[in-house]
């Protein structure tokens, strides 16, 4: 077997706050605005998907409540308490690719460009596959910019075959090196 | 050469599913389950558009990058010869992936 390489792409996902006295509404800044790729509007996202500490001890869900993308605490905050949302990994909030699975790079706007692979559910690759959305700043050579780094990623030599593609949480990856700024990733995947 | 992963779920192998051995090449995407699983998805063996073959690796929380990293060496190895490539064996307690402690195996073809 031909060796091939495992293409990693991670959300941001956490957001620190400095309490102010009495506080207990803290506003998460979801959806690519600036700490949370993932959208908290969304139903489908709920108290599970997040994790809320407090001075570093876990506050447990029945102290605290989660709607849209604003997280309540029953017990107002200290103020100077140092409050940590964190997203729960989960299916869409990271994933490692094969790259010999990968179809295609496909601009969508000048801001927005997309990454296929073939679906992990579908031996038979006839219906939708898993797709990685990514915004970034407004650029006319992005795709191209995208398309040359993916490349990279694909035939890169290394120890492991692991490769950083796009880590946010940890602002590491090869497509960082385009000069591009991300603001958002999602991720697709269809089983 | 091909390399093939090796897990069983169990102290005893005894039922269905409770061992597997994939191709290294039918792994299809690694993603989280929850914040101390990761999910391995492998082809079917049954060659329907249904994922029916998952393995699910235990470990310490949030760790899913370093376990996808320590899956995706072992699946290039080049250390050994020996295609049979052992990644969680709960039978014979070697798990070869820092901080994985169990393993599930889900294979319904």
């Amino acid at each position: 077997m031909e060796k091939t390489n495992y293409l990693f792409f991670r959300q941001k996902g956490s957001q620190t706050f400095t309490a102010t006295a009495s506080q207990t509404d803290f506003t998460l800044a979801d959806d690519g605005s600036g700490n949370f790729d993932q959208d908290f509007s969304d139903a489908s996202n709920d108290e599970s998907h997040i994790e809320v500490t407090s001075n570093g001890t876990i506050v447990g869900a029945g102290d605290r409540s989660f709607a849209t993308n604003v997280v309540t605490l029953a017990s107002a905050a200290t103020v100077g308490d140092t409050i940590v949302v964190t997203a729960v990994p989960r299916e869409g909030t990271e994933a490692c690719f094969r790259a010999d699975r990968f179809l295609g790079v496909r601009s969508t706007s000048d801001t927005v460009t997309t990454i296929n692979f073939k679906a992990g559910d579908d031996a038979s690759f006839s219906t939708t596959n898993d797709m990685i959305t990514l915004t970034h700043d407004s650029n006319a050579n992005a795709a191209r910019l995208i398309a040359s780094a993916m490349e990279e990623a694909i035939n890169s030599e290394t120890g492991t075959g692991f490769v950083d593609v796009l880590d946010r949480s940890e602002a590491k990856g090869i497509l960082l090196k385009t000069g591009l700024s991300f603001s958002n990733l999602q991720l697709d995947i269809q089983a | 050469m091909e390399k093939y992963l090796y897990f069983t779920s169990q102290t005893t192998v005894d039922s269905n599913a409770d061992a597997a051995l994939y191709p290294a090449s039918h792994m299809t995407i690694m993603n989280p389950a929850s914040a101390t699983t990761t999910e391995v998805k492998f082809v079917n063996r049954a060659g329907t558009a249904v994922i029916l073959n998952t393995v699910t690796l235990t470990h310490t929380k949030n760790d899913h990058k370093n376990v996808m990293k320590a899956l995706a060496s072992l699946a290039n190895t080049e250390r050994t010869n020996a295609p049979f490539v052992v990644v969680a064996d709960t039978e014979n307690g070697i798990f070869n992936i820092d901080g994985v402690t169990a393993c599930a195996i889900v294979s319904a073809d």
